[in-house]
């Protein structure tokens, strides 16, 4: 199991190489961080210009770009964002923390419902509940996230405060904290996570319910659980100790396909709530072709995604003693 | 002797008591008409379709006009104006039907021309494996890395920094470059699919059969093994039309996708004009097209459900 | 006379399904006594299987069981869920055909033997596994101790196997049920298994079944045999009467089905297994019957006495003597 680790772990070093080189040639090719620059920065001299060229490591062949930037980037020397020549690293550090406050609080809610609800519903096969669960999370995925943040918005924050007759939105729908707010309070910050956390949830709730049911159910029909009633045990003991112990293992590799889709859904979510996650400064880095703030978030949502893998395999195998890992 | 046992319909003939001989295709076919909540999607999709490819018969407006009523903008629901008019009180109704011509024609165009080259660049890759299978697996490994929605904004500045690009297809903002874009980060999932699904059926006995009896592999591919591939390939189209009209309208609620006017939107641009409307109440014009989309993307997907199952029910066998 | 430990009188089991209600088992009798080993034969679709899960409860919940199943004096289709568990592995096991997919993967074997005799005796968990490793000496597996921390799939089919039988005899049922236990082995490995059940069904005393559609495996281990085509008794009887003097025209077709040294041509039976939505009426074997009559048709057919054997066949009398068409 080590060595496994171990192997994964080298092999990552070869592929993030690979993986942020393309991103590199991606963005560098894509956005065009000189114009980028100019726009943002109408008067700057053509010596700023040149040093925000050499900082940024545009100089010279590709490979070689991609190598300086490698260089500063893994020597924690990064050049400063374009829109207002800020460091980048404080405000994607504050950034990654509030969304993995938001995104952590959603895949908390979200596969424990899920998982929940998917249980009952494959052991209530057929019933009421079954069919108002397998059609809830049917209609769940097929609600497009910024649908779902808008539609949410449109209910709790003007028709809620109208109809309770409030001044200030029933739920708040932007932001961290109401606009001029300082210090911490948590409850506050609960307020403004709730309708965020429920659009993110959703998407990730109906996805889990699908597929714990649909493991459960074919568990359910396998020989062995069969056999384990044919033992004469109790219901309870067949369900938990047969069924759940081996239709879980295939909910880990769809936690690991699901990763990346959580992210996306957070990018949205955080976009049309206004939320300072690292979505939302995704975004904001996007619009303005911000080079130096992209580069670093790519190469941060690999490595996340990537370690992810690596985990997700490692309890995969842990789960299933038919994965020999050498 | 028992009584005699009361036969089950009708009288007594040879063939009763014989299992009847019925294709695959047929098969799944008679599966699907029993999927009630298929049957269902489907009628309410192409009753949608109907409406929108004939808008300019079933649109009561055309996409820019402004509706003549006492107040000049952002009128309710009522008998002029069905589902409310908008800041330049256009017509809600026939602007749902002049979007949708918009994306629906993307979602369609890009799931076909995603799935024909999906299928047969993973049908190639999976058959004859070596470095051309390497190469797809790793490209697409690469793309499920990042959020679909990050990989498509890069690929989108990517693709539109490029001129001969640009000059064929139209910039950023036009509707043939948003659909090369979706084709582009569709077809390798496709192609990954239908890998999966020939690199099995490769092993098969009746493949190993039809090499012996001489068929050449392009015959083995078309006539072996992609006829039956034909299931999972059907709901992976379908889930592609889904992607796209989905990918279509996320980027275009956020501004990087087709950009309004000259007479051109589409629901996401709807979804997008309603949200600073939301603040000051005026429900309709973010509902209806919440409404519209949602439910288009339900039924496709009701659809594919109803297909997927056609070709592969999950009921449990029958035991002797 | 001894009674039959084993006592199944006019079982019926159908399965409503979508396309209509299949009749699995139109009214079957089985008599197993203590210390025999019946076999059952029949091709898929002839309710072997079915009849015996329904003895042990095992079906699914929306099927239709009426009849009777009799283990001694104690009948088991009145039972709830909680009296039925107290019976499954313990009066009455079962082997199942694929031992593959028959244990659960992500346990261990020695766990799987010990949970059986954990769920039937009170006794603390050592002595249960200990008890597991004297089981799996039992069936011949060499090494229990480190066997026993072994999963399913590093075992070989008949290993496997033979720990599927260690588990069914854990708690020395009344009953043992053996559902092709060596269908999906080698020919090999068939000889050792069918031997291991016979030594275990030699210290146990129980009543044993076995379900099979291989007529040379009953040869070998059978007392008796019962024949069903079509959820129904074709004839049963002592094996040595059934196989050389078939009294019924399935039977007489299953043997020579067979293929021999001597015969240069193989003889399958005509036509197309039953259609069990709707069955032919009558004997539903007359559609592929080469001595079919009209009379076949009329009412379903009774087991009736004719020798040594009790047969279905309403014209057994009239065809003595008539052996290969």
């Amino acid at each position: 199991m080590v060595r496994f680790i171990v192997r994964r772990l080298l092999w990552m070093i070869p592929t993030l190489l690979i993986v942020t080189f393309l991103v590199f040639v991606a963005i560098r090719v894509g956005t065009n961080p000189v114009a980028a620059y100019l726009r943002l920065n109408p008067r700057a001299s053509p010596e700023k210009v040149a040093q925000f060229k050499h900082v940024n490591g545009l100089e010279g062949s590709i490979p070689n770009q991609y190598f300086s930037w490698l260089r500063r980037f893994l020597t924690w020397d990064w050049p400063r964002s374009i829109a207002g020549n800020r460091p980048v690293w404080p405000n994607l550090k504050d950034a990654l923390a509030n969304s993995f406050v938001l995104g952590g609080l959603a895949t908390v809610v979200g596969i424990g419902i899920g998982l929940v609800v998917g249980i009952l519903a494959a052991l209530r096969q057929y019933s009421k509940f079954d069919t108002a669960a397998s059609t809830s999370a049917f209609v769940g995925i097929s609600i497009p996230p910024y649908v779902s943040a808008v539609l949410l918005q449109l209910l709790f924050a003007v028709y809620f405060t109208r109809w309770l007759g409030l001044h200030h939105p029933f739920l708040p729908t932007s932001g961290v904290y109401p606009p001029g707010h300082r210090g911490f309070d948590i409850i506050l910050r609960l307020k403004h996570l709730i309708l965020p956390t429920i659009v993110v949830a959703i998407q990730i709730i109906a996805i889990y319910t699908r597929y714990m049911r649909a493991s459960l159910l074919d568990v359910i029909s396998s020989d062995y659980l069969r056999t384990a009633r044919a033992k004469g045990i109790s219901e309870r003991r067949v369900i938990v100790s047969h069924a759940l112990r081996n239709a879980l293992i295939p909910i880990v590799t769809v936690a690991t396909i699901d990763i990346a889709g959580i992210v996306g859904g957070l990018i949205i979510t955080e976009g049309v709530f206004e939320y300072p996650g690292a979505g939302k400064f995704f975004l904001n880095a996007y619009t303005a072709g911000d080079f130096p703030s992209l580069m670093p978030w790519m190469v941060i949502v690999v490595v996340f995604v990537v370690l992810f893998n690596l985990l997700a395999d490692v309890l995969y195998a842990w789960l299933d003693p038919r994965i020999r890992l050498e | 002797m028992t009584k005699p046992a009361p036969a089950e319909d009708g009288p007594v003939d040879e063939s009763q008591g014989l299992v009847e001989s019925i294709s695959p295709g047929r098969l799944a076919f008679r599966r699907y008409l029993r999927h009630r909540a298929a049957l269902v999607c489907t009628v309410i999709f192409l009753v949608i379709v109907f409406f929108v490819v004939f808008a300019p018969f079933t649109a009561r407006f055309s996409v820019n006009e402004s509706v003549k009523l006492p107040k000049v903008a952002f009128n309710s629901p009522r008998g002029a104006a069905w589902f409310g008019t908008d800041s330049l009180n256009r017509d809600m109704y026939s602007r749902l039907l002049w979007g949708g011509r918009i994306s629906l024609f993307i979602g369609i165009a890009v799931a076909l021309f995603g799935t024909l080259i999906g299928t047969i660049v993973g049908a190639y890759a999976g058959y004859r494996g070596g470095r051309i299978d390497d190469v797809l697996m790793r490209t697409t490994d690469v793309f499920l890395a990042f959020p679909f929605l990050v990989a498509l904004l890069v690929i989108r500045n990517l693709l539109g920094s490029q001129h001969w690009i640009t000059n064929t297809f139209g910039d950023k903002s036009s509707i043939r470059f948003m659909v090369v874009l979706l084709v582009a980060l569709s077809w390798p999932f496709v192609a990954r699919l239908v890998r999966g699904q020939v690199l099995s059926l490769k092993e098969k006995e009746f493949v190993e059969s039809a090499r012996a009896l001489g068929a050449s592999d392009r015959r083995i591919l078309t006539r072996h093994i992609l006829p039956n591939c034909f299931g999972p390939i059907m709901v992976a189209t379908s889930n592609a039309v889904i992607a796209a009209i989905v990918a279509e309208s996320t980027l275009s609620f956020f501004g990087f996708g087709i950009q309004p006017g000259e007479g051109k939107t589409s629901w996401g641009i709807l979804v997008a004009e309603a949200k600073g409307a939301v603040q000051s109440g005026y429900w309709w014009l973010a509902l209806f097209p919440c409404a519209v989309l949602v439910v288009t993307v339900l039924c496709v997907n009701f659809i594919g459900d109803g297909v997927r199952d056609a070709f592969d029910p999950k009921q449990s066998k029958a035991r002797a | 006379m001894t009674e039959p430990l084993l006592r199944i009188r006019d079982l019926h089991v159908t399965f409503p399904t979508e396309t209509g209600r299949v009749q699995a088992v139109r009214g079957v009798d089985v008599d197993v006594f203590a210390g025999e080993l019946v076999g059952i034969v029949g091709e898929s679709g002839s309710g072997k299987s079915v009849t015996f899960l329904a003895a042990m409860g095992l079906l699914p919940k929306t099927a239709i069981v009426t009849g009777s199943v009799k283990i001694g004096a104690d009948e088991m289709l009145g039972k709830d869920a909680r009296q039925m568990r107290a019976v499954r592995g313990k009066r009455i096991a079962m082997i199942f055909q694929d031992p593959l997919s028959a244990l659960n993967p992500t346990h261990r074997v020695g766990r799987q033997i010990s949970e059986m005799i954990l769920a039937h005796n009170d006794i603390p968990r050592e002595d249960a596994q200990d008890r597991a490793l004297e089981l799996l000496d039992m069936v011949g597996i060499p090494q229990p101790a480190r066997r026993a921390r072994q999963y399913p799939h590093e075992f070989s089919g008949g290993m496997r196997q033979r720990v599927m039988i260690a588990m069914a005899v854990a708690n020395d049922p009344d009953v043992l049920i053996a559902d092709e236990p060596t269908t999906a082995l080698d020919v090999t490995v068939q000889a050792q298994i069918l031997e291991v059940i016979q030594n275990v069904q030699g210290a146990l005393g129980a009543a044993v079944v076995f379900i099979t559609h291989d007529l040379g495996v009953i040869a070998r281990v059978a007392q008796r045999v019962q024949v069903m085509y079509a959820g129904r008794t074709a004839e049963r009887g002592i094996v040595d009467d059934i196989l050389l003097h078939p009294t019924h025209p399935y039977t007489q077709g299953l043997i020579n089905s067979i293929p021999s040294l001597g015969n240069q041509r193989l003889t399958p039976i005509p036509g197309a297994p039953p259609n069990m939505l709707r069955p032919p009426s009558g004997c539903a074997f007359r559609v592929r019957c080469p001595h079919a009559m009209p009379v076949c048709a009329e009412g379903l057919p009774d087991l009736h006495q004719f020798g040594t054997v009790e047969t279905a066949c309403v014209r057994a009398e009239e065809l003595v003597g008539i052996g290969t068409p």
